[in-house]
């Protein structure tokens, strides 16, 4: 995402990535510095109304507003994976998308 | 002990008004760093997150001793920056600022030769001394006081190596983000240089990134004294720095 990221470029990323068919799960992963989590957990939350993600999503979220984002995104209906660690989500993503 | 910033370092931010520099130095005062004020043009004399603002850095360093500057000015203007902070003798200038054109840069970077200030980035996260002071965009809680100098010219990278020596207990001395552009200020060879002269750092963590050749110069520099202590004792490429 960059330093520059922000809800609508989450989104925008979100339906960039479902364009292709055979994917099978989106791995997010963002420790944030500049980047702030709530923004990233709020373009998530869009994508998924927006575009109605069927696939496996693993999140991923530390550092900047890590605790807001985490929260925001455990408040929501769709299903998605939290992660501790890169490892941790490597596998969890690895294991949904099987 | 740490390099180039702790507790007494006095700091001001350049392009405190703005949103950017307004969100971090917030977060940068609620971690204990010692913000002494600011900088924006045209806004002298205003009070700001309770921190008074200045038109010039000259200004600021008159009226508060400031001896480290940390810029999120816009990248139009931000060489300006760098090179005013120089100017009113601020030892410690960390550049956020991305996108900021090369040639100006290089501009910078001879300017900067002539005096005895350092620069830190630009395009980077800024350094963090752990418990006594943050400069920059880093999330300060994943930080901890400890035995490990980073130096990185990876933004997010650094973050995983500064949690992971957190996790496991080693903590830092001091962490740096050098920044990835082309053109930047301090390098690896300045801050090993630092970390190795510094009693309190046991090993370092160094991040690269794609392009250039850094990371083969600071290869070089190494020289494996101890397993796990690097140090740099290659005096013929120190010479040649």
């Amino acid at each position: 995402m960059g330093g520059a990221a922000t809800a609508e470029r989450v989104t925008e990323a979100f339906k960039l990535i479902l364009a292709g068919d055979n994917v099978k799960a989106i791995l997010v992963n963002i420790f944030g510095g500049i980047v702030r989590c709530d923004l990233i957990a709020e373009g998530i939350i869009t994508a998924v109304n927006e575009v109605g993600v069927k696939i496996p999503v693993v999140v991923r979220l530390e550092g900047t507003n890590a605790e807001e984002g985490r929260n925001m995104l455990a408040g929501t209906d769709f299903e998605l994976i939290a992660a501790q660690d890169l490892t941790d989500a490597a596998k969890k993503v690895v294991a949904a998308a099987k | 002990m740490s390099i180039l910033v702790n507790k007494n370092t006095k700091v001001i931010c350049q392009g405190l008004t703005g949103s950017q520099g307004s969100f971090h130095t917030e977060k940068c005062v609620e971690y204990g760093t010692n913000v002494v004020g600011g900088v924006t043009p045209g806004r002298g004399g205003e009070t700001h997150l309770n921190l008074p603002v200045f038109n010039t850095c000259r200004e600021a360093v008159d009226a508060t001793g400031a001896d480290a500057t940390m810029i999120y000015v816009p990248a139009p203007f931000a060489a300006d920056a760098v090179l005013e902070a120089a100017d009113a003798g601020i030892k410690v200038i960390v550049c956020i600022t991305e996108h900021i054109p090369v040639l100006d840069m290089l501009r910078v970077k001879a300017a900067l030769a002539e005096t005895d200030s350092v620069m830190i980035g630009p395009n980077c996260p800024g350094i963090i001394t752990p418990g006594e002071c943050k400069m920059g965009i880093m999330p300060g809680q994943i930080h901890k006081p400890g035995r490990i100098g980073v130096v990185s010219r990876s933004g997010t990278l650094t973050y995983e190596a500064v949690f992971q020596t957190t996790n496991n207990g080693l903590g830092q001395t001091t962490c740096v983000g050098i920044g990835g552009d082309p053109i930047h200020g301090m390098g690896f060879i300045d801050c090993l240089e630092m970390f190795e002269a510094d009693s309190a750092t046991d090993g370092v963590v160094m991040v690269g990134e794609i392009g250039g050749t850094a990371e083969e110069e600071a290869a070089e520099l190494l020289h494996w004294k101890k397993p796990a202590w690097p140090r740099c004792v290659h005096p013929q490429t120190s010479a040649a720095k």
